[in-house]
């Protein structure tokens, strides 16, 4: 057996060793560490700026790609027009003019060959106009309705001024029977008598699409459709309208016959 | 020396001679102690330095509330048991039965100062473990009942009643010489 000193030596030794041992942990520990956490740091304060600037050194292309892409993600060009339209990337770097909604180029020639648009409007729905074919009739309650009725070819200025409306809605959004004054989830309705018809139809090479606000209110002065999109769609039709109504084809048709007792 | 504690708190300000205080005070009756475990003299030692290469390394771990020589038990039999359960992966070295009962007649001699505990360790072999460990702790180590108690994670109740029976068991393996010994 051997002294207690030597005893009290080897006891040193191992206390000595496991404070080594204790020391070189720590200094690996800080060794990896550190670097590591120093990484993390500095990547976390510089990746976010140069995904930025990374993003902003895209070419106008690519941006204006990723725009269209925002825009049918959100369904602004949905459905309806966006086959017949004007490429909406390419109008944009050409004119540099983006509308809200469907974008349409200027004298866009694409515009009349492959889309087409049919308003009626007027007290019982007596007025109407298709662009398809050019007929405007000023009204059908006359003695002979045929005087009313005229042909119009729309300039390339009045055609843009339409399309540039147009281009405002939605189509695929409102439902086919629409009462842009009525909030059918609200118990209040509000009619006129008379009332009146506003019938829209856009045709697109995707398809037609058709929306029939039959017997709503007469409108005027602080009438306001029941949201923002009713107001939207009031605000078109009442724009394509009055535009045709500016018409000298209109404007030579005769006074109406009969009027509303 | 009030069970090491003092030793101990100079050695937590820095003075290394009471490193050598406590290893003189504590370091055969913990051999002593960690051989009715392990029953392997080398093994005893190795793990009863080790029990102490923890005490000294870990410095704040003795919170100063039972004695120092309980914690110091209760570190050895802690790494006693530790080195039971992983004794079948060591390699163990062969001694000669000369040499064992000559090295165990050694630390008997130191950890045991008086005739009178030698006598009872000789006949404390006949007697079940629990009852040999509580014998040793109060009556070789001269702890408490209570810090026996915590050593061995039993109740003081429990150990009077070991010792109770632990006696009883002397006296009939003694005969007349366990009425002067105990």
């Amino acid at each position: 057996m051997k002294e207690l000193n030597e005893y009290t030596a080897e006891v040193r030794e191992r206390v000595e060793i496991r404070c080594k041992a204790r020391r070189q942990q720590r200094a690996r520990m800080l060794a990896v560490g550190v670097p590591l956490v120093l990484c993390l740091v500095v990547g976390a304060l510089t990746l976010p700026r140069a995904l930025r600037r990374i993003r902003s050194s895209q070419p106008t292309e690519a941006r204006s790609e990723q725009v269209d892409g925002e825009a049918l993600a959100t369904g602004i060009i949905a459905g309806g027009l966006d086959g017949a339209l004007p490429d909406p990337v390419e109008e944009k770097t050409a004119e540099g003019e983006r509308t809200e909604g469907i974008t349409i180029g200027v004298n866009s020639p694409k515009t009349s060959e492959t889309a087409s648009f049919r308003i009626v409007w007027g007290c019982y729905g007596i007025s109407s106009y298709d662009s398809a074919t050019g007929e405007l009739v000023k009204t059908t309650d006359a003695t002979h309705p045929e005087d009313y009725v005229t042909t119009l070819n729309l300039t390339d200025q009045q055609e843009t001024e339409l399309w540039n409306l147009l281009s405002k809605l939605d189509p695929d959004s409102y439902p086919e029977d629409y009462d842009p004054y009525n909030d059918p989830d609200s118990d209040v309705r509000m009619s006129s008598e008379p009332s009146r018809d506003l019938i829209l139809t856009v045709r697109t090479e995707a398809g037609e699409k058709t929306i029939a606000c039959r017997g709503i209110c007469m409108g005027g002065a602080g009438l306001r459709g029941y949201d923002d999109r009713a107001q939207t769609f009031l605000e078109v039709c009442e724009g394509v309208t009055r535009l045709l109504e500016q018409t000298p084809e209109w404007q030579s048709l005769p006074d109406y016959e009969f009027y509303y007792e | 020396m009030d069970n090491g504690a003092s030793s101990y708190r100079r050695f937590l300000d820095g003075d290394d001679s009471a490193m050598d205080e406590i290893m003189e005070e504590l370091f055969f009756p913990l051999v002593f102690f960690v051989n009715r475990y392990v029953q392997d003299l080398p093994a005893a030692e190795d793990v009863a330095m080790d029990a102490m290469t923890e005490l000294f390394f870990h410095k704040h771990c003795y919170n100063f509330k039972v004695s120092l020589k309980t914690y110091v038990f209760m570190l050895g039999k802690s790494r006693a048991l530790n080195y039971l359960k992983h004794r079948k992966n060591l390699r163990e070295a062969e001694l000669t039965d000369a040499e064992v009962l000559a090295e165990q007649d050694e630390l008997e001699s130191r950890a045991l100062d008086s005739e009178r505990k030698r006598a009872v360790n000789s006949a404390l072999l006949q007697l079940p473990e629990e009852m040999r460990l509580a014998v040793h702790l109060v009556f070789f180590e001269e702890l408490s009942y209570a810090e026996a108690a915590k050593v061995m994670h039993k109740k003081p109740k429990q150990v009077d009643n070991l010792l109770y029976r632990a006696k009883t068991s002397l006296r009939a393996i003694l005969g007349e010489e366990a009425k002067q010994l105990l």
